[in-house]
């Protein structure tokens, strides 16, 4: 079986270490003898479809975001195309907002977004700085989700989209509804650094079943590997976060 | 009402050694400026004293205590923040520390690093004849906001009324040559065309221009996002530098030999600093110290003479094998490091990674590092410190596979490990900055290892 990862603005929307979740998706696709291959792609470039059965964008600052805006615009119909042919988008923080309807800057600016996700985002007074805890139905199963959130603006969601997971511990979309992030299809916005998938394999393997599944139309499950360390890292956290409230 | 506010603290110094605070470096600073606000302005009023500034990602201490040493060695008084506390608080500690109560007190210039986001504040409390701008990376996100703010600060700090000072700038970073049109500048930079690459790391912070936001073109890339860069929209490029780094005949852990041009002057240099990092550090030592007004060549023995500052490279012997410990806190600095690491094989490394507050609580930024450049280089690998279970994770995901590996969440019991297991006649501990100050603590306290004299 063959993978292809498309890592959208690598050198832009990079912050946080997000690049890491591209590195884990690799290695644990890898690790069930399939082929990866990994294109990067930045402004300016052509995003094939067929290249593609996972999407991946990070956050980035202000200024980065900014400068990918009339691009992202560009490839809007394709990234529509992608999300509505079930294939996998991952967007992080700063690509979250870009996907929603529109998102308004500190400066009071509003920028249109590429409407995929029904959400818009607003500027908080004070940024949402801190680790968190949700709670997702991941492969039929509630499970925790854990990860690090550092973000000023406040995103609500709208009928279209059902919120990604539940606030345990934390802020989320905007630190009062107890929703965090948010899903149409197989597309998943999220605020959660971490990065992401550091910590949450068994995430990590369902966005690779998904991915699979809609690009050979049929099932795929993996099967399992060592988790020791991803899971170990992650109960620490967890169990430091819930004692600390 | 000076003299009152160090009597205060020194009397808050004794207080919080006898109740064990730590070394209590900031504390007593924290409560002056509580109650003495402006204490900071009355001292440099009161000793007359020549402020030099110095600011920047990385290279603040490295930096700030060659700029002393120069200045030392060619019979200038220096009073300056020796430990590294670069917060208001911290400076005024250092102060109060270096002020002998009984004797003497004069200096000619204060020397003081100071925190990227707190430098609108200490140019409001000081009036510094000089800043150092040395460069902007991605650091601690969670506390500081991104590097747009910090470069926002350094402009409104450049804006203060009334504020005469000169610059010294590093060229190479876009962001820091774009203040050269607020004040009179000294720039410095790399002229070693052997250096560098032709592509930008991935993870590269500033890659668009300061004045219009179009991705920067770059000629060449010495490490991260410093380079020789124009901007083919507006035409902002580097500026020349007046003072460059040339011939870079080497740099590695023990050190770099090089030389440097300044007023149509060639030096060479033979530098115990590790790394490319500190080569460029030199250069901003030399283009202060030259703008200050002192000759070229009178640089030379102290630049030479400086010791890596502490836990930046800092050597320590155990059983007649050598442990260099190094703060890395930042992926920049970290990815400097392994650069510096990557020539050698069979590696016995410790590494620690805190996420307490002076660390910044956010550990993601390890998944900026490049690890994977390690891969089958190293014989031992330890991990330790509070947050080790992660960097357990990222070091799985670099496919490092090292022969020996070990976590220990305890930090003294890593280091018991590690230090009885390690064979090499090098061995490399790195450390982010909590853990590293706590470590040297340990190091000095228990005599684990003796300090190691070159």
């Amino acid at each position: 079986m063959n993978l292809n990862i498309t890592y959208l603005y690598y050198d832009i929307l990079n912050l946080y270490g997000d690049r890491g979740n591209i590195i884990i998706l690799k290695r644990r696709a890898e690790a069930r003898g399939i082929n990866v291959n990994v294109n990067y792609t930045t402004i300016g470039e052509e995003l094939a479809v067929k290249e593609t059965d996972i999407l991946f964008m990070g956050g980035g600052e202000d200024r980065s975001q900014e400068a990918v805006e009339m691009d992202i615009r560009k490839k809007s119909t394709i990234i529509r195309e992608i999300v509505e042919s079930n294939r996998v988008v991952i967007a992080i923080c700063g690509s979250y907002q870009l996907l929603g309807n529109y998102y308004i800057t500190v400066g009071g600016k509003e920028i249109r977004g590429l409407g995929i996700l029904d959400v818009y985002t607003t500027p908080a007074e004070k940024r949402m700085i801190g680790n968190i805890i949700t709670k997702s139905t991941i492969k039929g199963k509630e499970t925790e989700i854990v990860g690090f959130e550092n973000h000023r603006g406040m995103t609500f969601i709208g009928s279209k989209t059902k919120p990604f997971g539940r606030v345990i511990v934390g802020y989320g979309n905007n630190g009062r509804d107890k929703t965090e992030g948010a899903v149409y299809k197989n597309c998943y916005g999220t605020y959660l650094h971490g990065p992401l998938l550091s910590k949450n394999p068994v995430l990590a393997d369902m966005l690779i079943e998904k991915a699979l599944s809609t690009k050979y139309e049929r099932e795929i499950i993996l099967n399992p590997i060592d988790d020791s360390s991803e899971l170990r890292a992650k109960n620490y956290i967890s169990t430091l976060i819930k004692s600390k409230g | 009402m000076t003299y009152l506010a160090i009597l205060l603290g020194k009397f808050l110094f004794l207080l919080s050694r006898s109740f064990k605070k730590g070394h209590g470096s900031v504390f007593p600073g924290y409560i002056i400026q509580r109650v003495f606000p402006r204490f900071l302005s009355r001292f440099q009023k009161k000793y007359r004293l020549k402020v030099v500034l110095v600011t920047g990602t990385n290279g603040k201490t490295t930096t700030t205590k060659l700029i002393t040493n120069i200045l030392r060695e060619n019979g200038f008084k220096v009073i300056y923040n020796s430990s590294g506390a670069n917060l208001p608080r911290g400076i005024i500690s250092s102060i109060v520390k270096e002020y002998k109560l009984l004797g003497q007190n004069k200096w000619d210039y204060g020397v003081f690093e100071v925190d990227e986001g707190h430098l609108y504040e200490v140019c409001n409390a000081l009036s510094p004849s000089y800043i150092v701008f040395l460069n902007l990376f991605r650091d601690q996100l969670d506390r500081y906001g991104e590097i747009q703010k910090n470069f926002s600060t350094f402009k409104k700090a450049l804006s203060i009324q009334g504020l005469r000072c000169k610059i010294i700038t590093n060229v190479d970073d876009p962001l820091i040559n774009y203040l050269r049109m607020y004040k009179k500048s000294t720039g410095y930079g790399i002229e070693d065309p052997s250096i560098g690459s032709k592509k930008l790391p991935e993870t590269a912070d500033s890659k668009f221009c300061p004045v219009c936001n179009t991705r920067l073109s770059y000629q060449r890339v010495f490490y991260a996002h410093m380079g020789k860069y124009q901007c083919k929209n507006c035409n902002y490029e580097r500026s020349n530098p007046e003072v460059k780094v040339k011939e870079i005949k080497t740099f590695h852990i023990d050190g770099s030999v090089f030389s440097v041009e300044a007023n149509g002057l060639s030096m060479p240099i033979n530098s115990k600093l590790p790394g490319l990092y500190n080569v460029s550090n030199i250069a901003a030592a030399i283009a202060t110290v030259t703008t200050i007004g002192i000759r070229l060549q009178d640089t030379l023995i102290p630049i030479n003479n400086t010791p890596t500052a502490f836990g930046r490279g800092e050597k320590f012997t155990y059983e007649d094998k050598i442990f260099y410990l190094i703060l890395v806190k930042n992926p920049t600095g970290y990815n400097e490091v392994i650069n510096l690491l990557k020539g050698e094989k069979g590696l016995n490394i410790l590494l620690y990674l805190n996420d307490n507050i002076p660390d910044g609580t956010d550990v993601s930024w390890i998944w900026d590092v490049n690890f994977e450049e390690l891969r089958g280089k190293i014989f031992l690998i330890g991990i330790s410190g509070t947050r080790a279970y992660d960097m357990e994770v990222r070091i799985k995901y670099a496919r490092i596979d090292p022969q020996v590996s070990f976590t220990e969440l305890d930090m003294e019991s890593a280091l018991t490990r590690f230090t009885r297991t390690a064979k090499n006649r090098k061995n490399y501990i790195l450390a982010n900055y909590s853990a590293m100050t706590e470590l040297r603590d340990k190091i000095k306290r228990r005599g684990i290892m003796n300090r190691y004299e070159s």
